[in-house]
Protein backbone atom coordinates (compact mmCIF):
# COMPACT_ATOMS: atom_id res chain seq x y z
CA UNK A 1 0.00 0.00 0.00
CA UNK A 2 3.00 2.40 0.83
CA UNK A 3 4.80 1.55 -2.40
CA UNK A 4 1.39 2.42 -4.15
CA UNK A 5 1.01 5.89 -2.31
CA UNK A 6 4.54 6.68 -3.20
CA UNK A 7 4.29 5.59 -6.72
CA UNK A 8 0.85 7.86 -7.07
CA UNK A 9 3.16 10.68 -5.64
CA UNK A 10 5.79 9.97 -7.71
CA UNK A 11 9.60 9.82 -6.39
CA UNK A 12 13.14 11.01 -7.51
CA UNK A 13 16.01 8.43 -6.78
CA UNK A 14 19.26 10.41 -5.95
CA UNK A 15 23.41 10.42 -5.32
CA UNK A 16 24.54 12.39 -3.35
CA UNK A 17 28.15 12.84 -4.38
CA UNK A 18 30.87 15.22 -1.79
CA UNK A 19 33.00 15.28 1.41
CA UNK A 20 30.29 14.73 3.68
CA UNK A 21 26.79 13.26 2.09
CA UNK A 22 25.71 12.42 5.41
CA UNK A 23 25.04 16.23 5.70
CA UNK A 24 22.32 15.79 3.51
CA UNK A 25 20.65 13.05 5.71
CA UNK A 26 20.56 15.84 8.49
CA UNK A 27 19.37 18.09 6.50
CA UNK A 28 16.11 16.05 5.48
CA UNK A 29 15.66 14.98 8.90
CA UNK A 30 15.81 18.64 9.86
CA UNK A 31 13.51 19.50 7.48
CA UNK A 32 10.84 17.00 7.55
CA UNK A 33 12.02 15.46 3.57
CA UNK A 34 11.07 11.66 3.93
CA UNK A 35 13.73 9.31 2.63
CA UNK A 36 14.04 5.92 1.99
CA UNK A 37 16.33 2.72 0.64
CA UNK A 38 19.62 5.09 1.28
CA UNK A 39 22.52 2.71 0.45
CA UNK A 40 26.34 4.01 0.57
CA UNK A 41 27.68 3.74 -2.59
CA UNK A 42 31.07 4.36 -1.28
CA UNK A 43 32.77 6.58 1.31
CA UNK A 44 32.09 9.41 -0.51
CA UNK A 45 28.31 9.30 -2.29
CA UNK A 46 25.50 7.56 -0.91
CA UNK A 47 21.71 6.71 -2.89
CA UNK A 48 18.44 7.65 -1.95
CA UNK A 49 15.09 7.99 -2.46
CA UNK A 50 12.83 10.94 -1.79
CA UNK A 51 9.36 12.24 -3.07
CA UNK A 52 9.23 14.09 -6.32
CA UNK A 53 7.80 17.48 -4.56
CA UNK A 54 10.55 17.51 -1.85
CA UNK A 55 13.05 17.39 -4.83
CA UNK A 56 13.09 20.96 -5.63
CA UNK A 57 13.91 21.65 -2.22
CA UNK A 58 16.90 19.22 -1.83
CA UNK A 59 17.84 20.04 -5.51
CA UNK A 60 18.60 24.03 -3.35
CA UNK A 61 21.32 22.12 -1.66
CA UNK A 62 22.91 21.42 -4.66
CA UNK A 63 26.49 22.70 -4.70
CA UNK A 64 26.08 23.60 -0.66
CA UNK A 65 28.29 21.70 2.10
CA UNK A 66 30.49 20.69 -0.41
CA UNK A 67 27.83 18.06 -1.61
CA UNK A 68 26.46 17.86 -4.93
CA UNK A 69 22.78 16.11 -5.80
CA UNK A 70 22.57 14.17 -8.76
CA UNK A 71 18.92 13.46 -10.25
CA UNK A 72 19.43 9.33 -11.52
CA UNK A 73 15.80 8.04 -12.19
CA UNK A 74 12.11 9.10 -11.43
CA UNK A 75 9.15 6.76 -11.08
CA UNK A 76 5.25 7.81 -10.80
CA UNK A 77 3.73 10.85 -9.97
CA UNK A 78 3.83 13.03 -13.13
CA UNK A 79 5.37 10.12 -15.48
CA UNK A 80 2.36 7.86 -14.93
CA UNK A 81 0.07 11.29 -16.20
CA UNK A 82 2.41 11.89 -18.88
CA UNK A 83 2.33 8.86 -19.81
CA UNK A 84 -1.75 8.48 -19.69
CA UNK A 85 -2.06 11.38 -22.06
CA UNK A 86 0.32 9.78 -24.51
CA UNK A 87 -1.97 6.69 -24.52
CA UNK A 88 -5.62 8.15 -24.12
CA UNK A 89 -6.77 5.53 -26.39
CA UNK A 90 -5.69 2.71 -24.59
CA UNK A 91 -6.60 4.23 -21.46
CA UNK A 92 -10.22 5.13 -22.70
CA UNK A 93 -10.50 1.63 -23.46
CA UNK A 94 -9.87 0.29 -19.74
CA UNK A 95 -12.20 2.25 -18.59
CA UNK A 96 -14.89 1.40 -20.97
CA UNK A 97 -13.50 -2.11 -20.32
CA UNK A 98 -14.16 -1.46 -16.31
CA UNK A 99 -17.34 -0.46 -16.30
CA UNK A 100 -18.59 -3.06 -18.73
CA UNK A 101 -17.39 -5.56 -16.15
CA UNK A 102 -19.35 -3.11 -13.88
CA UNK A 103 -22.23 -3.09 -15.66
CA UNK A 104 -22.20 -7.27 -16.71
CA UNK A 105 -21.37 -7.95 -13.40
CA UNK A 106 -25.11 -7.20 -12.85
CA UNK A 107 -26.18 -10.22 -14.74
CA UNK A 108 -25.54 -13.66 -14.09
CA UNK A 109 -23.35 -15.60 -16.64
CA UNK A 110 -22.71 -18.31 -13.91
CA UNK A 111 -24.88 -20.88 -12.03
CA UNK A 112 -23.74 -23.86 -10.20
CA UNK A 113 -25.94 -26.21 -8.11
CA UNK A 114 -24.53 -27.86 -5.40
CA UNK A 115 -25.87 -30.58 -3.18
CA UNK A 116 -28.22 -32.43 -5.26
CA UNK A 117 -27.58 -36.31 -5.58
CA UNK A 118 -30.90 -37.48 -7.00
CA UNK A 119 -32.27 -34.35 -8.49
CA UNK A 120 -30.80 -33.45 -11.87
CA UNK A 121 -28.74 -30.78 -12.27
CA UNK A 122 -31.05 -29.83 -15.65
CA UNK A 123 -34.44 -30.02 -13.43
CA UNK A 124 -33.41 -27.45 -10.91
CA UNK A 125 -31.84 -25.47 -13.69
CA UNK A 126 -35.38 -25.61 -15.44
CA UNK A 127 -37.38 -24.88 -12.23
CA UNK A 128 -35.27 -22.14 -11.47
CA UNK A 129 -35.30 -20.19 -15.27
CA UNK A 130 -39.01 -20.55 -14.62
CA UNK A 131 -38.46 -18.52 -11.82
CA UNK A 132 -36.34 -15.91 -13.50
CA UNK A 133 -33.18 -17.20 -12.48
CA UNK A 134 -31.13 -17.87 -15.91
CA UNK A 135 -28.21 -16.85 -17.79
CA UNK A 136 -28.78 -13.29 -18.74
CA UNK A 137 -31.06 -12.63 -15.32
CA UNK A 138 -30.86 -8.77 -13.87
CA UNK A 139 -29.90 -10.40 -10.34
CA UNK A 140 -30.62 -6.99 -8.23
CA UNK A 141 -34.16 -7.50 -9.28
CA UNK A 142 -34.27 -11.39 -7.75
CA UNK A 143 -35.50 -12.05 -4.30
CA UNK A 144 -33.48 -15.52 -2.82
CA UNK A 145 -36.59 -15.80 -0.87
CA UNK A 146 -38.95 -15.67 -3.35
CA UNK A 147 -37.08 -17.76 -5.74
CA UNK A 148 -36.73 -20.24 -2.71
CA UNK A 149 -40.47 -20.28 -2.12
CA UNK A 150 -41.57 -20.95 -5.87
CA UNK A 151 -38.58 -23.57 -6.17
CA UNK A 152 -40.26 -25.75 -2.82
CA UNK A 153 -43.56 -25.58 -4.24
CA UNK A 154 -42.47 -26.74 -7.53
CA UNK A 155 -39.92 -29.64 -6.46
CA UNK A 156 -40.58 -31.28 -3.24
CA UNK A 157 -38.57 -33.37 -3.33
CA UNK A 158 -36.55 -30.35 -2.24
CA UNK A 159 -36.60 -29.58 1.37
CA UNK A 160 -34.64 -26.76 1.29
CA UNK A 161 -32.31 -24.70 -1.00
CA UNK A 162 -30.58 -21.20 -0.93
CA UNK A 163 -29.66 -19.13 -3.09
CA UNK A 164 -26.02 -16.68 -3.10
CA UNK A 165 -25.71 -14.12 -5.87
CA UNK A 166 -21.86 -13.27 -5.90
CA UNK A 167 -21.27 -10.39 -8.82
CA UNK A 168 -22.21 -12.58 -11.85
CA UNK A 169 -22.05 -16.03 -10.02
CA UNK A 170 -25.37 -17.66 -8.39
CA UNK A 171 -24.37 -20.78 -5.99
CA UNK A 172 -27.47 -23.15 -5.43
CA UNK A 173 -27.08 -24.98 -2.76
CA UNK A 174 -29.76 -27.65 -2.74
CA UNK A 175 -30.44 -30.00 -0.01
CA UNK A 176 -33.14 -32.90 -1.29
CA UNK A 177 -35.64 -34.52 1.07
CA UNK A 178 -35.24 -37.58 3.00
CA UNK A 179 -37.91 -40.05 2.20
CA UNK A 180 -39.81 -40.89 5.68
CA UNK A 181 -39.24 -44.03 6.67
CA UNK A 182 -41.61 -46.52 6.55
CA UNK A 183 -43.78 -46.70 10.22
CA UNK A 184 -44.27 -50.02 11.62
CA UNK A 185 -46.80 -51.63 13.74
CA UNK A 186 -44.93 -53.13 16.62
CA UNK A 187 -48.85 -54.76 18.10
CA UNK A 188 -48.99 -56.45 14.67
CA UNK A 189 -48.01 -59.86 15.10
CA UNK A 190 -45.66 -61.39 12.95
CA UNK A 191 -43.89 -64.09 12.19
CA UNK A 192 -40.00 -64.47 11.19
CA UNK A 193 -39.07 -66.60 8.11
CA UNK A 194 -36.10 -67.82 6.37
CA UNK A 195 -35.01 -65.51 3.77
CA UNK A 196 -32.12 -67.52 1.96
CA UNK A 197 -32.35 -71.70 2.64
CA UNK A 198 -29.07 -72.42 4.38
CA UNK A 199 -27.80 -74.10 7.44
CA UNK A 200 -29.02 -72.46 10.76
CA UNK A 201 -25.77 -72.16 12.56
CA UNK A 202 -26.83 -69.67 16.02
CA UNK A 203 -30.59 -68.61 16.81
CA UNK A 204 -31.45 -65.33 19.51
CA UNK A 205 -35.22 -65.65 19.84
CA UNK A 206 -36.21 -62.97 21.56
CA UNK A 207 -39.88 -62.88 21.14
CA UNK A 208 -41.98 -65.33 19.33
CA UNK A 209 -41.75 -69.53 19.56
CA UNK A 210 -38.94 -70.87 18.36
CA UNK A 211 -39.58 -73.45 15.78
CA UNK A 212 -35.99 -74.77 14.29
CA UNK A 213 -32.84 -74.93 15.97
CA UNK A 214 -28.87 -74.68 15.43
CA UNK A 215 -28.05 -77.28 12.95
CA UNK A 216 -31.56 -77.19 10.96
CA UNK A 217 -31.41 -76.99 7.58
CA UNK A 218 -34.15 -74.43 6.35
CA UNK A 219 -35.36 -73.95 3.11
CA UNK A 220 -36.58 -69.85 1.65
CA UNK A 221 -39.86 -69.14 3.18
CA UNK A 222 -39.80 -71.38 6.30
CA UNK A 223 -41.28 -70.30 9.01
CA UNK A 224 -38.89 -70.04 12.04
CA UNK A 225 -40.02 -68.50 15.12
CA UNK A 226 -43.76 -68.22 14.86
CA UNK A 227 -46.11 -65.20 16.54
CA UNK A 228 -48.55 -67.52 18.25
CA UNK A 229 -47.11 -68.42 21.46
CA UNK A 230 -48.95 -71.02 23.97
CA UNK A 231 -50.04 -69.90 27.21
CA UNK A 232 -50.66 -72.64 30.05
CA UNK A 233 -52.51 -70.38 31.81
CA UNK A 234 -55.09 -68.61 28.93
CA UNK A 235 -55.89 -68.67 25.41
CA UNK A 236 -53.31 -67.82 22.75
CA UNK A 237 -51.22 -64.92 22.40
CA UNK A 238 -50.56 -63.33 19.28
CA UNK A 239 -46.68 -61.78 19.32
CA UNK A 240 -44.40 -59.77 16.87
CA UNK A 241 -41.78 -62.51 16.76
CA UNK A 242 -38.50 -60.73 17.05
CA UNK A 243 -35.05 -62.97 16.66
CA UNK A 244 -31.40 -62.85 15.10
CA UNK A 245 -31.16 -66.30 12.75
CA UNK A 246 -27.66 -66.75 11.33
CA UNK A 247 -27.38 -69.35 8.85
CA UNK A 248 -24.57 -70.54 6.29
CA UNK A 249 -25.27 -70.02 3.01
CA UNK A 250 -23.91 -70.83 0.06
CA UNK A 251 -23.64 -68.88 -3.37
CA UNK A 252 -23.09 -69.58 -7.02
CA UNK A 253 -22.78 -66.70 -9.35
CA UNK A 254 -21.39 -66.07 -12.91
CA UNK A 255 -20.33 -63.20 -14.89
CA UNK A 256 -19.46 -63.01 -18.21
CA UNK A 257 -17.17 -60.81 -21.04
CA UNK A 258 -17.14 -61.20 -24.55
CA UNK A 259 -13.26 -62.11 -25.56
CA UNK A 260 -13.55 -59.31 -28.52
CA UNK A 261 -14.37 -55.91 -28.61
CA UNK A 262 -15.06 -53.26 -31.00
CA UNK A 263 -12.12 -50.35 -30.64
CA UNK A 264 -12.32 -46.63 -31.70
CA UNK A 265 -9.37 -46.11 -33.73
CA UNK A 266 -9.20 -42.06 -34.32
CA UNK A 267 -8.23 -40.84 -38.04
CA UNK A 268 -6.07 -38.26 -38.65
CA UNK A 269 -7.45 -35.02 -39.04
CA UNK A 270 -9.17 -33.80 -36.29
CA UNK A 271 -11.90 -30.60 -37.40
CA UNK A 272 -11.71 -27.93 -34.70
CA UNK A 273 -14.31 -25.21 -34.96
CA UNK A 274 -14.49 -21.85 -33.30
CA UNK A 275 -17.17 -19.51 -32.24
CA UNK A 276 -17.41 -16.60 -29.89
CA UNK A 277 -20.21 -16.55 -27.14
CA UNK A 278 -21.87 -13.02 -26.17
CA UNK A 279 -24.57 -13.45 -23.99
CA UNK A 280 -27.22 -15.77 -25.50
CA UNK A 281 -25.66 -14.94 -28.97
CA UNK A 282 -23.19 -17.36 -30.77
CA UNK A 283 -21.48 -16.26 -33.86
CA UNK A 284 -20.21 -19.35 -35.47
CA UNK A 285 -16.65 -18.95 -37.32
CA UNK A 286 -17.46 -22.49 -39.38
CA UNK A 287 -20.38 -22.64 -42.11
CA UNK A 288 -21.48 -26.39 -41.16
CA UNK A 289 -21.65 -27.80 -38.02
CA UNK A 290 -23.21 -31.06 -39.93
CA UNK A 291 -21.78 -34.09 -39.05
CA UNK A 292 -20.28 -35.58 -42.79
CA UNK A 293 -19.49 -39.05 -41.15
CA UNK A 294 -20.80 -41.75 -39.83
CA UNK A 295 -18.38 -42.46 -37.16
CA UNK A 296 -17.30 -39.72 -35.51
CA UNK A 297 -16.59 -37.83 -31.88
CA UNK A 298 -17.96 -34.47 -31.66
CA UNK A 299 -16.80 -32.94 -28.38
CA UNK A 300 -17.78 -29.63 -27.15
CA UNK A 301 -16.02 -26.81 -25.01
CA UNK A 302 -17.70 -23.32 -23.64
CA UNK A 303 -15.45 -21.06 -21.36
CA UNK A 304 -16.55 -17.19 -20.40
CA UNK A 305 -14.02 -15.13 -19.71
CA UNK A 306 -13.71 -14.49 -15.66
CA UNK A 307 -11.36 -12.73 -13.79
CA UNK A 308 -11.21 -15.70 -10.46
CA UNK A 309 -14.47 -17.16 -9.49
CA UNK A 310 -15.77 -13.70 -9.09
CA UNK A 311 -16.27 -11.93 -11.95
CA UNK A 312 -17.73 -13.83 -15.24
CA UNK A 313 -17.84 -12.13 -18.85
CA UNK A 314 -20.75 -12.65 -20.73
CA UNK A 315 -18.19 -13.41 -23.76
CA UNK A 316 -16.98 -16.85 -23.84
CA UNK A 317 -15.31 -19.17 -26.51
CA UNK A 318 -16.93 -22.28 -28.08
CA UNK A 319 -14.83 -24.98 -29.12
CA UNK A 320 -15.96 -27.81 -31.20
CA UNK A 321 -13.87 -30.96 -31.87
CA UNK A 322 -14.98 -33.54 -34.49
CA UNK A 323 -12.68 -36.61 -35.03
CA UNK A 324 -13.60 -39.45 -36.89
CA UNK A 325 -13.16 -42.65 -36.06
CA UNK A 326 -13.24 -46.26 -37.54
CA UNK A 327 -13.72 -49.65 -35.30
CA UNK A 328 -11.73 -52.55 -35.22
CA UNK A 329 -12.16 -56.18 -33.82
CA UNK A 330 -9.65 -56.66 -31.06
CA UNK A 331 -9.17 -59.40 -28.38
CA UNK A 332 -9.20 -58.36 -24.60
CA UNK A 333 -6.54 -59.31 -22.24
CA UNK A 334 -7.95 -62.56 -20.76
CA UNK A 335 -6.66 -61.77 -17.42
CA UNK A 336 -7.41 -58.01 -17.08
CA UNK A 337 -10.88 -59.53 -17.56
CA UNK A 338 -11.05 -61.89 -15.26
CA UNK A 339 -9.65 -60.02 -12.32
CA UNK A 340 -12.29 -57.52 -13.03
CA UNK A 341 -15.07 -59.83 -13.61
CA UNK A 342 -13.37 -61.29 -9.81
CA UNK A 343 -13.92 -58.22 -8.67
CA UNK A 344 -17.17 -57.44 -9.74
CA UNK A 345 -18.44 -60.86 -8.30
CA UNK A 346 -17.28 -60.46 -4.93
CA UNK A 347 -18.77 -56.66 -4.75
CA UNK A 348 -22.69 -58.52 -5.90
CA UNK A 349 -21.90 -61.04 -3.58
CA UNK A 350 -21.32 -58.53 -0.50
CA UNK A 351 -24.43 -56.36 -2.16
CA UNK A 352 -26.67 -59.98 -1.61
CA UNK A 353 -25.28 -60.95 1.30
CA UNK A 354 -25.97 -56.76 3.01
CA UNK A 355 -22.99 -57.29 6.14
CA UNK A 356 -22.68 -61.23 6.55
CA UNK A 357 -19.32 -62.74 6.65
CA UNK A 358 -17.53 -64.48 2.91
CA UNK A 359 -16.38 -67.86 5.15
CA UNK A 360 -14.84 -68.94 1.69
CA UNK A 361 -14.49 -68.65 -2.11
CA UNK A 362 -13.38 -69.52 -4.79
CA UNK A 363 -13.40 -68.37 -8.62
CA UNK A 364 -13.49 -70.82 -11.99
CA UNK A 365 -12.67 -68.89 -15.34
CA UNK A 366 -13.36 -70.70 -18.11
CA UNK A 367 -13.75 -69.57 -22.15
CA UNK A 368 -15.08 -70.81 -25.31
CA UNK A 369 -14.68 -69.41 -28.71
CA UNK A 370 -16.49 -65.69 -27.63
CA UNK A 371 -17.33 -65.38 -24.29
CA UNK A 372 -15.23 -65.78 -20.83
CA UNK A 373 -17.11 -66.71 -17.96
CA UNK A 374 -16.26 -66.22 -14.27
CA UNK A 375 -18.25 -68.51 -11.64
CA UNK A 376 -17.69 -67.44 -7.84
CA UNK A 377 -18.52 -69.98 -5.69
CA UNK A 378 -18.77 -69.28 -1.80
CA UNK A 379 -20.28 -70.11 1.37
CA UNK A 380 -21.35 -67.31 3.71
CA UNK A 381 -22.37 -66.72 7.20
CA UNK A 382 -25.85 -64.63 7.24
CA UNK A 383 -28.81 -63.17 9.26
CA UNK A 384 -31.79 -64.87 7.09
CA UNK A 385 -34.30 -63.95 9.00
CA UNK A 386 -36.99 -61.87 7.46
CA UNK A 387 -40.22 -60.86 8.95
CA UNK A 388 -43.43 -61.58 7.59
CA UNK A 389 -47.13 -60.80 8.34
CA UNK A 390 -48.84 -63.53 10.23
CA UNK A 391 -51.72 -65.50 8.68
CA UNK B 1 27.01 20.89 26.15
CA UNK B 2 28.33 17.77 27.05
CA UNK B 3 29.22 18.69 30.70
CA UNK B 4 25.61 19.67 31.01
CA UNK B 5 24.16 16.81 29.77
CA UNK B 6 26.50 14.69 32.16
CA UNK B 7 25.03 16.68 35.09
CA UNK B 8 21.59 16.56 33.71
CA UNK B 9 21.82 13.01 33.95
CA UNK B 10 23.01 12.85 37.22
CA UNK B 11 20.68 14.52 38.71
CA UNK B 12 17.70 12.77 37.13
CA UNK B 13 19.45 9.83 38.66
CA UNK B 14 19.57 11.18 42.05
CA UNK B 15 15.83 12.34 41.80
CA UNK B 16 15.00 9.10 40.19
CA UNK B 17 13.53 10.32 36.94
CA UNK B 18 14.07 9.33 33.32
CA UNK B 19 17.11 10.73 31.97
CA UNK B 20 15.88 11.01 28.53
CA UNK B 21 12.77 13.36 29.68
CA UNK B 22 14.80 15.69 32.30
CA UNK B 23 18.14 16.08 30.31
CA UNK B 24 16.97 15.19 26.49
CA UNK B 25 19.34 12.01 26.51
CA UNK B 26 20.06 9.62 23.92
CA UNK B 27 17.93 6.61 24.24
CA UNK B 28 18.70 3.47 22.42
CA UNK B 29 16.12 0.77 22.02
CA UNK B 30 17.76 -2.32 20.35
CA UNK B 31 15.46 -5.08 19.38
CA UNK B 32 17.29 -8.39 18.52
CA UNK B 33 20.36 -7.61 16.62
CA UNK B 34 18.90 -6.36 13.66
CA UNK B 35 16.98 -2.77 14.64
CA UNK B 36 18.47 -0.25 16.68
CA UNK B 37 15.96 3.09 17.36
CA UNK B 38 17.68 6.40 18.46
CA UNK B 39 15.94 8.52 19.87
CA UNK B 40 17.31 12.03 20.38
CA UNK B 41 19.80 12.05 18.45
CA UNK B 42 21.96 15.19 17.48
CA UNK B 43 22.02 13.63 13.72
CA UNK B 44 24.11 11.30 11.50
CA UNK B 45 28.31 11.60 11.29
CA UNK B 46 29.24 8.90 8.63
CA UNK B 47 27.18 6.49 7.32
CA UNK B 48 28.37 2.90 5.87
CA UNK B 49 27.33 -0.39 5.37
CA UNK B 50 29.60 -1.36 8.12
CA UNK B 51 30.03 1.89 10.38
CA UNK B 52 27.36 4.01 11.03
CA UNK B 53 28.16 7.12 13.58
CA UNK B 54 25.36 9.01 15.21
CA UNK B 55 26.10 12.74 17.00
CA UNK B 56 24.30 11.80 20.06
CA UNK B 57 25.33 15.36 21.69
CA UNK B 58 28.64 15.38 23.18
CA UNK B 59 29.12 11.68 22.90
CA UNK B 60 29.55 9.75 19.46
CA UNK B 61 27.70 6.80 19.28
CA UNK B 62 29.61 3.95 16.73
CA UNK B 63 27.52 1.41 15.05
CA UNK B 64 29.75 -1.74 13.65
CA UNK B 65 27.57 -3.87 11.99
CA UNK B 66 27.09 -5.88 8.47
CA UNK B 67 24.70 -4.26 6.07
CA UNK B 68 23.81 -1.16 8.24
CA UNK B 69 21.19 0.74 6.31
CA UNK B 70 18.75 3.83 8.02
CA UNK B 71 15.22 2.44 8.18
CA UNK B 72 13.51 5.54 8.70
CA UNK B 73 14.94 8.85 10.31
CA UNK B 74 13.41 12.55 11.41
CA UNK B 75 14.66 15.33 13.44
CA UNK B 76 14.31 13.58 16.56
CA UNK B 77 14.01 9.77 16.02
CA UNK B 78 16.42 7.01 13.89
CA UNK B 79 16.19 3.56 12.64
CA UNK B 80 19.35 1.49 11.92
CA UNK B 81 18.69 -1.67 10.49
CA UNK B 82 20.98 -4.94 9.54
CA UNK B 83 23.05 -6.97 11.59
CA UNK B 84 24.49 -4.98 14.55
CA UNK B 85 27.63 -6.20 16.16
CA UNK B 86 28.35 -3.65 18.64
CA UNK B 87 27.65 -0.19 20.18
CA UNK B 88 30.08 2.13 20.94
CA UNK B 89 30.52 5.39 22.76
CA UNK B 90 33.26 7.77 21.73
Amino acid sequence: MNKLYDLARGTVRLEVTGAQPESLLNFCAENGIEFWDTSPCDDFAIYMTIHASDYPKLSGQNGKNGCEVKHIASRGGKNISRAIKRRWIFCIFCGLCIKLLAISSMFLWSIDIEGNENISDGEIMRALSECGVEYGAFWPALSSEEVRSSILMKMPDIAWMSLNVSNSRAVVVIHERIEKPEIINEKAPCDIIAEKSGIITKLSVLEGKQLVYAGDTVVKGDILVSALMDSETGDDRYVRAMAIVEADTWYEISAQTPLYEERKVEKTGKDSDFSVVIGKKRINFYSDSRNNSISCDKINKLRYISLGKAFVLPIGFASQRTAEYETETAQIDVNEAAERLKSTLIKELERRIDGGEIVSANFSVSQDDALLTVTLRAQCRENIAKEAAYD
Amino acid sequence: MGNFNDKAELLADRLDLPADALAGSTKLSLCGRRRLMIENHHGIISYGENTTEVDCGGVKLIIRGDGLSIGAMDKKDMLICGRIISLEFE
